[in-house]
């Protein structure tokens, strides 16, 4: 009964705070856009937009592994298949990015706190110790979280639940590695109530399928557990992958053409004739987890878990002074469009312009080295500077994204009879994220001072404004030294969570709820002159109480059909990732930050024929006031600049199919299916905040009545980019004697690019002069008429103003969308059992076998505009085209991968 | 068991060295003469030098005689022609930019080069050879340069910038920088009034004067460029300040200052260019 009113308690309390409001203190009161006009210099520098580390994207790791979540043990076919099938495409359940799918082990939630993302590095290597894995969808019962829309999977790291014996392994692949070798043991059970399970890895290449990229990486798990009799048990495991990897970059398709590949990397560049890589993720995330379970009754079971983890995560990246020149070998003045605007076709190519084309072309295609970073030439512009007595013109940072977290998890399940089952939890977390850089190498330079080189160029070198960090100002930088930024980010999380299920034959229903609290705090280690008043120090702390309660309902008139409905509705505190403006320099939290909703509908019909098996769902998911922030150099305006846009409407729906078919008992076919949209369906409010806060764009003003507008993001009708909306896939298996044998067709398409909210700004729309007014005349079709025509707006977006003042409609830039096409898949496996439970088993995958190079993953609009700036007001046109030059990802060519496996 | 248990410890201790050596390490380059990864080391050291006055009144003397105020005339070097001097611009403020400017014994020439962060190979006092042939030559709006023709929308063919690829094939490097030995030449009224178009450019200094505008910045947030003249007696010297330089917000000063700089021609217009801010410096 006590079971029961505390579930009862639990609903209504999710579906009580689903409405509250975001409660916070202490918060300084805001200013968002401390921005003074001053110094629009000469814009010589451009670091491509910046990305957020890869982890953050979750693009961590190989393909594979990367979507492994949903792989296995799970009930639904569709979710099983798709992980593994559709990876190379990176294709994303639903559309939804990985922070709303959880990744638990032993029932702790290991999602990073501040991105709300599982960082798949942190198991990278680990597969045999990650096995035992049970994968729900979001409407699936289980016995350890109230799940979000993603779905969740918990992973069982208890040493016990590994086979007995020893297994080893060894890899060859052309993908990110080239070699791997794994080893795991496992004691069992042992009849003295121990169990201990050990796994250890190695993946290595010199030199990876992609250019100039290199691998290193270890990976260890040990695992003990102890059971006294049937009641308790306790279990210690840690593990951890320590990772040296280099990163591939995405590039425009004119930088794809010239150097006659879509798998370029700018990244590298040759050093003394060496291949160096400026992209170089170094990472290490030990955990440990303990759980103590205990077995109250045979009815009612209590489990435990404390966890710590220590993660260390920096990426690398060239870094230039002064005013040096841009070292990025694809910095768009060095490629040949740059020459002239080959986009206009009323351009007139003067024996000037093609001249400058042509050494352009040249230098790009001549050799290798004219399209990589030229590493000899950084150090000898150092090598000058030194003699000189100046700084160092070009170094490699390192960006730092450490983090220490601590939870600490208890799950009760009970259950009632055989119909009614009752399961629930408390989860609370502390979490200290650690973001700073380092000087990682100074490229033989003998100094560096930690100014901020836009603001010194902008105000002086001498001013205020230019120092990083007024407490310790003009400090000399050494290699292995803090500076740039400095400042932790606390996110502390309580959670509660409930699930009552009822399942009598043909009916089941499954009710859930939570209620959750979050803290949010910055907390800044440098004083830095651009914000000086709101950088040191505490940001205050925001509190947010969320919740939400689902219902999922199942009938089952007979053994072959199951009908299901589900439904539910919560409130998610926004990502500390997300809630401050501009999180490196300042500590003002987004204005008016909220309560992220999400609701979530879905229908499935599921069949069971004799040989037959097949399910199909139908998904709708909207979400409302989400929050999303992009952090990139602004070309357009020299600056570094966060735009984070609050209040965004989303809706993901579509259909989802999988199916089995039993021709004989050795061979069956394999369909599944995603058919879905994912759209943004209104024009969120925007803030535009510049890392140094000289930079400014105009607010946007109405052009009718001369009042300052909101300054939003026209992005309805935008797509979620960087995953195919269409994915299909039709499989055969056969499996005889031993040997197993498999081929897939997979077909991917609409894939599109991830839209620049910046682009689609409603100032940059007024600066490239696309808001139309009616004159208030009529057109042909009795429509008021505004100048332009419909094909025009849809291509380059516009916003009709009414001759009144008011918005008619607003049209946001056309996002660009990659070719869909077909790729296989085969595979062929033989096992061989040994004498004594020994066997060989043999794999062979090959993916992409008709080597199709043309499968555009997705990638990013340049965040910038086509015209120059002066003084925040536009000029001409650049020769340049950034619209029309949008970065891209390719899926990996014809790669394979071979495993030998021996367990004995 | 125990056997698994080595092997185990083995594989271990393996991946973990392994790992541990990280893949990333890179020794710091040492560079001689000769072998500099910045212009064209095949320029040979020891090329047969023409002096930069003798480049302008012997070899091309007829260049600089036309009577226009605004001269545009160039020639392209067809010959074997050397000049070597030392780097006497810097572009790091911005306020000289895409050009640098070399000075032997006799005079300075400066060369369009369509490159920004040209001091980051070619700082002052950076010795360089400089291969003439294939490049033109000529008068800029009166004043010497080294160039590459281009056809102006307004003018016709004149001279303009060198592209970074082929300038890099026509410079040479010698030995390491030495801000040292530069210095300018200290410029007088009467020796400001004796100057012909072909003593232009020099790297100088005026000492002891004053800019009209003291108190103003030097130049105001406009993207334009802003004349600040200082007088020497009766000559008037027109500093050219780019709104795009890092000193531009800076304010000028009132008292009286020295400064130093590239003293070019525009037309009849003597301009002095400031390279940093460093350049204006207070009068002892």
């Amino acid at each position: 009964m006590k079971n029961i009113i505390l579930l009862v308690f639990l609903l209504a309390g999710g579906v009580l705070t689903a409405g509250a409001q975001v409660v916070v203190t202490d918060e300084p009161t805001g200013q968002q856009n401390n921005q003074t006009a001053s110094g629009q210099a000469a814009a010589e520098n451009d670091e491509s937009a910046f990305t957020f580390t890869e982890s953050q994207l979750g693009e961590d790791d190989d393909a594979i592994q990367s979507v492994s979540a949903l792989t296995s043990s799970s009930n639904d076919i569709f979710l099983r298949e798709v992980g593994y099938l559709f990876s190379p495409m990176r294709f994303k359940v639903r559309a939804l990015d990985s922070k709303y799918n959880d990744v638990l082990v032993n029932g702790v939630l290991m999602n990073d706190a501040e991105t709300g993302r599982f960082s798949y590095g942190m198991i990278g290597g680990l597969n045999d110790a990650t096995r035992n894995q049970e994968g729900v969808g979001s409407f699936e019962t289980n016995r350890f979280a109230f799940t979000p829309v993603g779905g969740a999977s918990n992973i069982n790291m208890r040493a016990s639940q590994y086979a007995t014996g020893s297994k080893a392994s060894v890899s060859a692949t052309n993908r990110n590695y080239i070699a791997r070798a794994m080893f795991t043991h496992s004691t069992g059970l042992m009849p003295n109530g121990w169990a201990f399970t050990m796994s250890a890895s190695y993946r290595w290449a010199n030199e990876g399928v992609i250019e100039g990229t290199f691998y290193n990486a270890f990976g260890y798990f040990l695992a003990a557990q102890k059971k006294w009799g049937d009641r308790h048990s306790l279990s210690l495991s840690t593990w951890g992958a320590p990772t040296e990897r280099a990163q591939q970059s995405a590039a425009t398709e004119e930088a794809f053409a010239l150097a006659g590949s879509h798998y370029y990397n700018p990244y590298w560049g040759y050093q003394n004739g060496v291949k160096r890589n400026a992209r170089v993720v170094t990472s290490f995330e030990p955990t440990a987890v303990a759980t103590w379970d205990f077995n109250i009754n045979d009815d009612s079971r209590l489990s435990t878990s404390a966890s710590f983890k220590y993660s260390n995560y920096g990426t690398t990246a060239l870094g230039w002074n002064g005013n040096a020149a841009d070292p990025r070998p694809d910095y768009y003045k060095k490629l040949p469009s740059s020459a002239y605007n080959v986009w206009d076709a009323t351009h007139v190519v003067t024996a000037d312009d093609y001249a400058a084309w042509q050494s352009l072309y040249d230098t790009f295609t001549g050799s290798p080295a004219g399209r990589q970073i030229n590493w000899d030439q950084l150090y000898f512009a150092n090598h000058q500077a030194n003699a000189v007595g100046g700084e160092a013109l070009y170094y490699v940072e390192e960006r730092h994204n450490d983090q220490m977290a601590l939870n600490l998890t208890s799950t009760y399940s009970r259950t009632l009879n055989r119909f009614n089952r009752l399961v629930g939890g408390v989860a609370l977390s502390a979490t200290q994220g650690m973001h700073y850089k380092t000087m990682s190498d100074l490229l033989g330079a003998n100094t560096y001072i930690d100014v901020d080189k836009f603001a010194a160029r902008d105000y002086g070198r001498g001013s205020q404004l230019a120092q990083n960090d007024l407490r310790n100002p003009d400090r000399r930088i050494a290699e292995g030294d803090v500076f740039g930024y400095n400042y932790n980010i606390y996110v502390n999380k309580a959670r509660a969570w409930g699930q009552y299920s009822f399942n009598n034959g043909p009916l089941a229903l499954v009710l859930s709820g939570q209620v959750t609290g979050t803290t949010l705090e910055r907390f800044g280690f440098m004083q830095n002159g651009r914000a000086a008043d709101r950088s040191y120090g505490s940001s205050g702390v925001a509190k947010f109480l969320g919740g939400g309660g689902k219902a999922m309902f199942a009938w089952r008139p007979n053994a072959r059909n199951v009908i299901s409905l589900n439904a539910g509705y919560q409130k998610d505190a926004p990502l500390a990732y997300n809630a401050f403006i501009a999180n490196r320099t300042r500590s003002d939290f987004v204005h008016d930050l909220k309560l992220e909703g999400i609701f979530s509908a879905e229908a499935s019909y599921a069949l069971t024929a004799g040989p037959f098996q097949g399910r199909v769902a139908g998904y709708y998911i909207r979400f409302d006031n989400a929050v999303e922030q992009t952090a990139f150099y602004n070309d357009s305006q020299s600056h570094f600049t966060y735009l984070t846009m609050n209040g965004i409407e989303r809706t993901h729906y579509g259909v989802e199919a999988a199916a089995v078919m039993h021709v004989t008992s050795s061979l069956y076919f394999t369909f599944i299916g995603n058919v879905g949209e994912a759209l943004y369906t209104n024009n969120p409010a925007a803030v535009l905040t510049y890392e140094d806060a000289s930079a400014y764009i105009a607010s946007p003003k109405n052009p009718v009545t001369g009042q300052e507008e909101q300054l939003r993001v026209i992005a309805e009708g935008c797509r979620v980019g960087s995953t195919p909306l269409t994915a299909l896939s039709l499989g055969v298996d056969y499996n005889v004697n031993g040997w197993y044998l498999g081929a897939n067709v997979n077909y991917y398409d609409r894939v599109f690019i991830g839209f620049s909210p910046y682009n689609r700004l409603t100032n940059i729309y007024q600066a490239n002069q696309k808001c139309y007014v009616s004159d208030g005349s009529i057109d042909e079709n009795g429509n008021p008429s505004y100048g332009v025509d419909e094909a025009t707006l849809l291509e380059n977006g516009g916003i009709l103003y009414n001759a009144d003042g008011t918005i008619n409609k607003a049209y946001s830039v056309r996002q660009q969308q990659c070719k869909g096409g077909f790729m296989v898949d085969a595979n062929i496996g033989h096992n061989i059992r040994l004498k004594k439970g020994r066997s060989v088993s043999i794999n062979l995958t090959v993916n992409n076998l008709l080597n199709n190079t043309n499968m555009c993953t997705g990638g990013y609009e340049q965040s910038r505009d086509d015209l120059y700036y002066e003084d925040g007001v536009a000029g001409e046109a650049r020769t340049y085209v950034f619209s029309k030059n949008p970065k891209l990802y390719y899926a990996n060519a014809l790669n394979a991968f071979l495993n030998v496996g021996f367990k004995f | 068991m125990k056997r698994h248990t080595f092997s185990m410890l083995s594989l271990l201790t393996t991946a973990l060295l392994l790992s541990a050596c990280s893949m990333n390490q890179f020794d710091d380059l040492t560079f001689t003469d000769g072998s500099f990864p910045y212009g064209n080391n095949a320029i040979p050291a020891d090329a047969p030098i023409t002096s930069i006055q003798a480049l302008k009144t012997e070899k091309y003397p007829q260049l600089f005689q036309s009577s226009s105020l605004y001269n545009y005339q160039y020639t392209t070097v067809v010959e074997d022609l050397y000049i070597s001097g030392r780097i006497v611009s810097n572009d790091e403020s911005g306020n000289v930019y895409k050009t640098i400017a070399i000075a032997d014994e006799t005079g300075a020439v400066v060369i369009g080069v369509n490159a920004t962060g040209l001091y980051s190979f070619l700082p002052m006092g950076q010795k360089v050879i400089v291969s003439l042939k294939g490049l033109d030559f000529g008068a800029y709006s009166n004043m010497p340069e080294v160039g590459k023709a281009f056809m102006s929308d307004k003018y016709g063919l004149q001279l303009g910038r060198i592209s970074q690829k082929d300038f890099e094939q026509h410079i040479r490097l010698i030995g390491s920088p030495e801000p040292s030995a530069i210095a300018p030449e200290e410029m007088t009224e009467a020796k400001l009034k004796s100057l012909k178009a072909t003593d232009y450019p020099r790297y100088v200094i005026l000492k002891d004067v004053t800019f009209a505008d003291g108190g103003q910045p030097y130049a105001p947030n406009d993207g334009a460029t802003e004349d600040r003249y200082i007088s020497v007696g009766s000559q008037k010297v027109d500093c050219r300040m780019s709104s795009y330089a890092n000193f531009a917000q800076s304010i000028i000063p009132t008292g009286r200052v020295n400064v130093t700089g590239l003293l070019t021609l525009y037309g009849s217009t003597k301009q002095l260019l400031v390279r940093v801010a460093d350049d204006i410096t207070p009068a002892q």
